[in-house]
């Protein structure tokens, strides 16, 4: 499972099953040697057959098509979600040329699994709106493409209000990831996306 | 306790993996290559060799009785030799930069990850005319550029046969070889 080598994230939904058997497993509090139970062996033994077809994945290496020409306007956009058992971000490349020809590429994903502390759902779409900050934060130093303006999706309202809001205070567990977002992107560049 | 792990690891000056693979996707041509043995081609400061000595056969003669040896040179797996050999290419980068274009002094800085070198701009010439000043400019600091490969067919007609990637060596085929860059395909 570690590996697997994919620094830019593009098969995080992949391995995250895995990752998460294997956080049950600790779970559990099984040591090295002691016998995994046939559930868990199913789960295993289907993520591992569906393993090889990585083989035949095959990604463009170019953010730009052949032909494309000059870029005339250039978007990054992420994209944050989470759920109960794992959360992450992934951003986009969208670019336009002097046609009006709009093209999207993966740029870089990350995936975390939710800690072993429950926590809520608004707390875990925050966390993952702290990774698509990151990940912005990464590229943007990175990248020798100007890009004129990142954009921010999640389809957490409470995400939104805790980024909008001005004047209530915040639990600090709240508090620091929402300054630590708003030091990367301002309230005014996260949108909504209704996933419903 | 072990010598080595009383060596100061020094600045980390790798440039950032997925930095690199990332600015490596953003243009159409892209071309490859490494640094032939780059810690052994930087030197020790010779205050610092007698932390390098070891003891060897003379000749590999294991009946012989072991000889004293001192490391002149960066060797693999010492903690402090990532960090010297990236300086001596950044060194070699800034005292030549006023002989070469931007663009080569600036893909040494951002487009190697360690003796990788992984790059991608906008067209053939300016591909071609990178190649040939990155080897001229590494040169400058003793370093070997090869084992070139690119998308492009161009790139690699401009390169020596001897500097080019053993797969495109000789004759190349109507289909360019996939080749592995940093570990992905």
């Amino acid at each position: 499972m570690s590996s697997i080598y994919d620094p830019p994230g593009l098969v995080a939904p992949f391995i995250l099953p895995a990752k998460r058997l294997l956080q049950n497993l600790c779970r559990k509090g099984l040591g090295w040697d002691d016998i995994v139970s046939n559930e868990d062996i199913t789960i295993w033994q289907s993520w591992f057959g569906d393993l090889p077809k990585l083989e035949s994945l095959k990604v463009y290496r170019c953010f730009k098509p052949p032909d494309f020409g000059d870029v005339t306007t250039c978007q990054i956009h992420h994209f944050a979600d989470a759920s109960q058992i794992a959360y992450g971000a992934v951003s986009y490349l969208r670019i336009t040329n002097a046609q009006g020809l709009i093209h999207c590429s993966f740029i870089m994903g990350k995936s975390r699994l939710s800690s072993l502390k429950l926590l809520t759902i608004p707390r875990l779409e925050l966390s993952s709106a702290v990774v698509a900050a990151r990940l912005d934060k990464i590229i943007r130093t990175e990248t020798d493409m100007q890009v004129d303006q990142s954009v921010f999706w999640t389809n957490s309202t409470c995400v939104l209000g805790y980024l909008r809001n001005k004047s209530k205070h915040f639990h600090t567990f709240v508090a620091n990831r929402v300054a630590a977002i708003q030091e990367v992107a301002a309230a005014s560049q996260w949108r909504h996306v209704d996933s419903r | 306790m072990s010598l080595n792990s009383q060596f100061l690891q020094g600045p980390d000056l790798t440039n950032n993996l997925v930095g690199v693979l990332t600015r490596f996707h953003e243009e159409p041509i892209a071309m490859m290559a490494d640094i032939e043995g780059m810690f052994h081609q930087v030197r020790v400061s010779p205050k610092d060799c007698d932390a390098l000595c070891f003891l060897w056969w003379p000749e590999n003669d294991l009946n012989e009785d072991p000889v004293e040896y001192q490391m002149l040179i960066h060797l693999f797996g010492a903690t402090s030799s990532p960090s010297c050999a990236n300086f001596g290419l950044r060194q070699t980068a800034d005292n030549n930069q006023v002989m070469f274009s931007e663009e080569a002094v600036r893909t040494i800085r951002h487009n190697f990850y360690v003796d990788d070198c992984l790059k991608s701009v906008k067209d053939e010439t300016k591909a071609i005319s990178l190649v040939s000043e990155l080897c001229a400019l590494l040169s400058k600091g003793g370093f070997r550029l090869t084992k070139w490969i690119s998308n492009s067919r161009k790139v690699i007609e401009s390169v020596p046969t001897s500097e080019r990637a053993v797969s495109v060596k000789d004759h190349l085929l109507d289909q360019l070889p996939y080749e592995r860059a940093l570990g992905t395909r």
